[in-house]
């Protein structure tokens, strides 16, 4: 079974300096009906303008990762972390039993356009900590890229969640083709980042999601100028 | 019952302080407390030149942190007063705070409130002046690192909030 969440039903807020668009409950947003899919809590895609964004505030057992699509986001933190994430980079911070953080634009120019993901972890009282890692930009075209899961991968460096999800990129051009199987009883949630992408013959535009399950075989093309998704695979 | 709210209240100029308020507030997080950062206002002219690092830390927090309100003391359960080396109750950027908190004491708005002072030097004046100000006054422990014990501090704090909360909630 493949639900959609079209883009301009999910929620959102313009402060000015932050433009989000909500696809779980979040903040003032708060719908009942979409609060969570299985361990994915939060997916929230914002642009924060030039030399602005989220003052520090603190998180609690919380798997947060980050994915920026243009820009650069400035990350701070109570373990002293302080780091610039990029395009074709991604950020993991488990919150743990506390972290006090910042993420504001690094630029005065250009804004950022990130996506955060926030997902319950296996466990309370954790060890706070940070990882950030970069990859080429062919890794993730044409073929499922590893960002996030719950054990380093022998192949592949991707950051570790408390969790038993795997977040995967993939950007297809016009017309490419990609498949995944679900293993049994394995849920998984797509979310188009960019451009236009089908799956299992349906059409995903930018900014939908897509809620799977029941379903093993996952058939991703790009369509019209192809497009750049998020695959959660989840318990 | 609503969560147990720490204001945690600091001045800082180069981050020094700005970084005990950090810690202060992971300790007031793993007590499950919800916390609110609110930096006070520089003043101008109160302060010789500072450095150019210092500068570029200053223009970060002046941009990064807003100043405390009447309403965050009163809707707060517990507040961590931060202050950098060589605090006095006279110091500019405090003044006017102060006088506030005095004011609030006064009234009886206070009662019930829970605080604690870090200071970076562990003989500055900031906790005896917050414990003339009416507040239920967690002393500071012995930890040697700084960051250690304003997270050991700001755990304190938090914990004792949240067992007077839970105990008067337990009344009603």
């Amino acid at each position: 079974m493949i639900t959609i969440r079209k883009s301009e039903e999910r929620g959102h807020a313009n402060r000015g300096w932050l433009d989000a668009n909500y696809t779980f409950s979040f903040a003032g947003y708060n719908d009942p009906a979409h609060m969570n899919f299985r361990a994915l809590r939060v997916l929230n895609d914002d642009i924060i303008e030039p030399g602005r964004g989220f003052g520090p505030h603190a998180h609690r057992d919380m798997e947060i990762v980050t994915y920026v699509l243009e820009g650069g986001l400035l990350h701070r933190d109570s373990m002293g972390e302080e780091h610039v994430l990029r395009p074709n980079e991604v950020q993991a911070m488990s919150a743990g039993n506390g972290i006090v953080h910042s993420e504001v634009n690094a630029s005065e120019d250009e804004r950022v356009h990130s996506i955060q993901i926030w997902i319950e972890p296996a466990s309370e009282d954790l060890v706070p900590s940070y990882q950030q890692i970069a990859f080429p930009p062919s890794e993730k075209q044409g073929r499922l890229r590893l960002l996030a899961g719950p054990k380093a991968s022998a192949g592949e460096s991707a950051t570790v969640i408390n969790q038993d999800v795997r977040i995967y990129v993939t950007e297809l051009a016009s017309g490419q083709a990609l498949k995944q199987t679900l293993e049994k009883d394995r849920h998984a949630w797509i979310q188009v980042l960019r451009g236009n992408v089908s799956l299992n013959g349906q059409l995903l535009k930018e900014g939908d999601g897509a809620a799977v399950s029941d379903e093993r075989e996952l058939s991703f093309a790009g369509s019209g100028t192809g497009g750049e998704i998020l695959l959660f695979d989840l318990a | 019952m609503s969560q147990t709210e720490v204001l945690i209240t600091f001045y800082s100029r180069c981050g020094s302080a700005e970084k005990l308020a950090l810690q202060a507030a992971v300790g007031a997080v793993q007590a499950r407390a919800m916390i609110r950062f609110r930096r006070l206002p520089d003043i101008a002219g109160s302060h010789s030149a500072d450095s150019p690092e210092c500068l570029k830390t200053l223009d970060r927090l002046r941009k990064e942190y807003i100043g405390p309100s009447e309403a965050d003391v009163l809707r707060a359960d517990a507040i961590v007063f931060v202050a950098p080396a060589g605090f006095r109750a006279v110091s500019p950027e405090w003044t006017e705070h102060l006088d506030l908190i005095e004011e609030l004491r006064s009234a009886g708005k206070l009662e019930g409130k829970v605080a604690g002072a870090i200071q970076i030097d562990p003989q500055g004046a900031l906790p005896a002046v917050i414990l003339r100000l009416g507040f239920i006054v967690v002393p500071s422990g012995a930890d040697v690192d700084g960051a250690a014990r304003a997270l050991a501090h700001g755990r304190r704090v938090a914990e004792l909030a949240n067992l007077l909360k839970t105990g008067s909630s337990s009344k009603l």
